[in-house]
């Protein structure tokens, strides 16, 4: 059967940890330290549907360095509007010769659509509000490289913060650290957290002020400015009163808190530029960590030894 | 001509009939029912073992004709045949909308043209399913229209509806209402819950329906309209309609196989033949429609048969449309879930599915088997297993969940006005 990586929800803890143990071999690659050619001969092509820069990007750059041919297609918008539906598009682009999708799309499902109509590996790059798993991998894998053991993930209690309900990176995330044995509390406003996400097996907070004190990490969500036009969100002044990161409520929370962050961060909105640039901040390395993440995911599924 | 079917065990809720019982049909007509008719004269057809009962009347449908793709009247009333449907009643959501008696008689004439099942037609109630400007009802009533409805579009505007329901209290007619306020499920695709909290997709909450149910029983108690809510599927609206049932409301309602059957938790992956509108919704609201189909809270199971072509169902989840087949599963289903599963007796259950359809529309001559009325049934095998193969449809759609669906009955046989339309072979 083939392969695809399209979802954390129901991933195993041994799993996970076969992928950070994939990463840090990796580590040095990433980082364009090491050059090799375990993908030589691998075509990997790039479907992004919805723009993307800084995912495609990793991709990219991961797929290169371990010695794939990569293929940018980037087709905004959905299939419906341009004309051609999304299976037509992925069927034609297989047709050149592919060993491995990466999908991005507006459609939830929309990956796993692809991955049930062609015989090829896909790899899932954020489909709507549903999941971005190459992202909770690295989120995890962050923190994993902080923490030094996998045991520690029981204990560690990370809060979320932001516009759950739209979120894709929320919800792997979570997946990602409920596997690991984590606290997970999710924080935001009623409109942006409701009371289906207990489903996760989370806590909810709609306080971020009650929950500092006792986190581990601070994983911050970008605030999409639509959120005001649809009136989920009343202005950025409120929302940053509430659930803005600041330094006086840095002043709250543990002194080796950590603070993480998907990018790209509204400076000032979610979270404050001393927070975000300050010393207890991974987001930097959260997109280091990424590449790592992604080479593992690559490797497992089109690598020669790929299990 | 006369034919006597002899032997069946023939389930006529109307007429309280639920045994052994011979059925004379003359000119395609009911002539005589009763035990040990005598043959003389007539064809006789020996039904030991089988079971008969009034051709079931479909009172919500989509033929796509004219304008859309999917059905034609003619596809979906050989389809409905095959269901042991003989009465359908179509929505009129086609391009152009069955809103005035030009595009009335048209699809009249097509539907006397395929020669398949009945085929009754509900009209608009406002101009193009605007919601804006309501129809001329009494016209299209004198026309032939069994009831009113804008289907898919529900009447947002209150006094528009209040206007609607009273030309159709004057002339006597039903008012249906897709229940959805769309301001409270935009862009909703699936049932608002823990399921598409998971899958990343927008919900429409239960509350868009009951919102909608619970402001029209108002208008309905003062206007004095018929009002019949269509396909009701969540328990905040059995709720409301407890209200109106406190209040001598005149209102019913329908509810569908896949309502009773399936909740948002059987949609696997992003299966787009799990998409339809009302969307699945929660296991307890799955059980409180089998609870109301049981006490008579809701009296009428109808299919919102919804055929689209596989290109539009091909699409990503959030793209494709609305709507499920449902027009040849209606019946099997009904007794697999009702009957088989022990909930309901049969004849409940088929007069859910008959005569209380025929009742509402103030269709007389069908949805029961009594002297005078159409010699419309079907002939089922209750001790026979079947299959449903969509591939064999002579619908122009395959949207179905229930593909591949074993099932504890067969249809056998499916008669309109006394001639046998369809057989399984």
């Amino acid at each position: 059967m083939t392969k695809h990586f399209l979802e954390l929800q129901d991933i195993s803890p041994d799993k996970l940890v076969s992928y950070f143990t994939l990463a840090d071999e990796y580590y040095d690659a990433s980082q364009g330290k090491e050059s090799r050619d375990d993908l030589s001969g691998k075509t990997v092509a790039n479907l992004f549907f919805e723009d993307s820069t800084r995912t495609a990007n990793s991709f990219y750059l991961a797929g290169r360095r371990i010695g794939a041919s990569v293929l940018d297609f980037t087709g905004a918008g959905s299939s419906l509007s341009k004309g051609e539906t999304l299976l037509d598009t992925a069927r034609n682009i297989y047709a050149m010769g592919i060993d491995c999708f990466v999908v991005r799309h507006v459609s939830p499902g929309a990956p796993a659509m692809i991955a049930d109509a062609l015989d090829v590996p896909v790899i899932n790059a954020g489909d709507g509000a549903h999941e971005h798993p190459t992202q909770g991998l690295l989120d995890v894998y962050t923190m994993y490289r902080e923490l030094g053991a996998v045991e520690k993930f029981k204990g560690l209690t990370v809060a979320i913060v932001g516009d759950i309900l739209h979120s894709r990176v929320a919800r792997s995330l979570c997946f990602a650290l409920k596997t690991l044995g984590s606290r997970v509390i999710l924080v935001g406003p009623r409109t942006l957290v409701n009371k289906h996400f207990e489903a996760f097996g989370v806590e909810i907070s709609y306080s971020l002020d009650k929950v500092l004190a006792e986190v581990d990490v601070l994983y911050f969500l970008r605030l999409q400015r639509e959120r005001m036009s649809s009136g989920l969100v009343s202005s950025l002044k409120e929302y940053k009163f509430l659930y803005g990161m600041t330094q006086n409520r840095m002043a709250l929370c543990k002194d080796d808190v950590k603070i993480m962050h998907p990018g790209p961060i509204n400076r000032g909105v979610e979270i404050d530029p001393e927070v975000a640039d300050g010393p207890n901040s991974l987001i930097l390395k959260q997109v280091t960590c990424g590449m790592a993440s992604r080479m593992a995911v690559l490797y497992s599924l089109i690598g020669e030894k790929s299990d | 001509m006369t034919e006597l079917y002899q032997g069946a065990t023939v389930v006529d809720p109307q007429n309280n009939i639920d045994s052994v019982v011979d059925i004379r049909v003359a000119d395609g007509v009911v002539s005589e029912v009763g035990t040990d008719l005598d043959p003389k004269g007539a064809t006789v057809i020996n039904l030991k073992d089988k079971h008969i009962i009034p051709g079931v009347v479909d009172m919500h449908v989509h033929f796509r004709e004219p304008g859309t793709r999917g059905e034609t009247i003619a596809s979906g009333a050989a389809a409905a045949l095959r269901g042991g449907v003989t009465t359908v009643a179509a929505m009129p959501n086609t391009e152009p909308a069955i809103d005035s008696l030009i595009s009335l008689s048209n699809v009249q004439e097509l539907a006397k043209k395929a020669g398949k099942c009945k085929v009754e037609f509900i009209a608009a109630m406002s101009v193009g399913r605007q919601g804006e400007k309501v129809t001329e009802i009494q016209l299209l009533s004198d026309a032939g229209a069994v009831a009113f409805s804008d289907d898919g579009s529900p009447v947002m505007n209150p006094e528009i509806m209040r206007m609607a329901m009273l030309a159709a209290a004057q002339v006597g007619k039903p008012v249906i209402q897709h229940c959805e306020d769309c301001h409270l499920s935009a862009g909703g695709v699936m049932n608002e819950g823990k399921v598409s909290a998971l899958k990343g997709l927008k919900g429409q909450s239960h509350m868009s329906e009951s919102v909608m149910v619970g402001r029209d029983l108002i208008l309905a108690k003062e206007t004095g309209a018929h009002y019949h809510v269509a396909h009701l599927s969540c328990r905040s609206s059995l709720a409301q309609m407890k209200w109106a049932e406190d209040h001598a409301i005149k209102v019913t309602a329908e509810v569908t196989p896949h309502h009773f059957i399936l909740a948002d938790e059987d949609i696997p992956g992003y299966n787009t033949n799990y998409k339809m509108n009302p969307p699945l919704r929660t296991s307890e609201d799955v059980k409180a429609m089998l609870q109301a189909l049981k006490e008579s809270k809701i009296t009428v199971i109808a299919s919102d048969h919804a055929p689209h072509p596989q290109d539009k169902k091909s699409l990503e989840f959030e793209n494709a449309p609305f709507g499920i087949m449902g027009i040849e599963t209606m019946l099997p289903l009904s007794i697999k879930y009702l009957v088989s599963n022990g909930h309901m007796p049969l004849s409940q259950v088929i007069a859910c599915l008959t005569c209380n359809p025929a009742e509402i529309l103030g269709l007389k001559d069908v949805g029961h088997l009594g002297k005078g009325s159409a010699a419309d049934f079907v002939v089922l095998d209750m001790n026979k297993k079947s299959t449903y193969d969509v591939t064999k449809t002579p619908s122009q759609s395959q949207n179905t969940p229930f593909q591949g669906e074993e099932f504890p009955a067969t249809i056998q046989a499916t008669y309109v006005n006394g001639k046998k339309l369809y057989e399984n072979n």
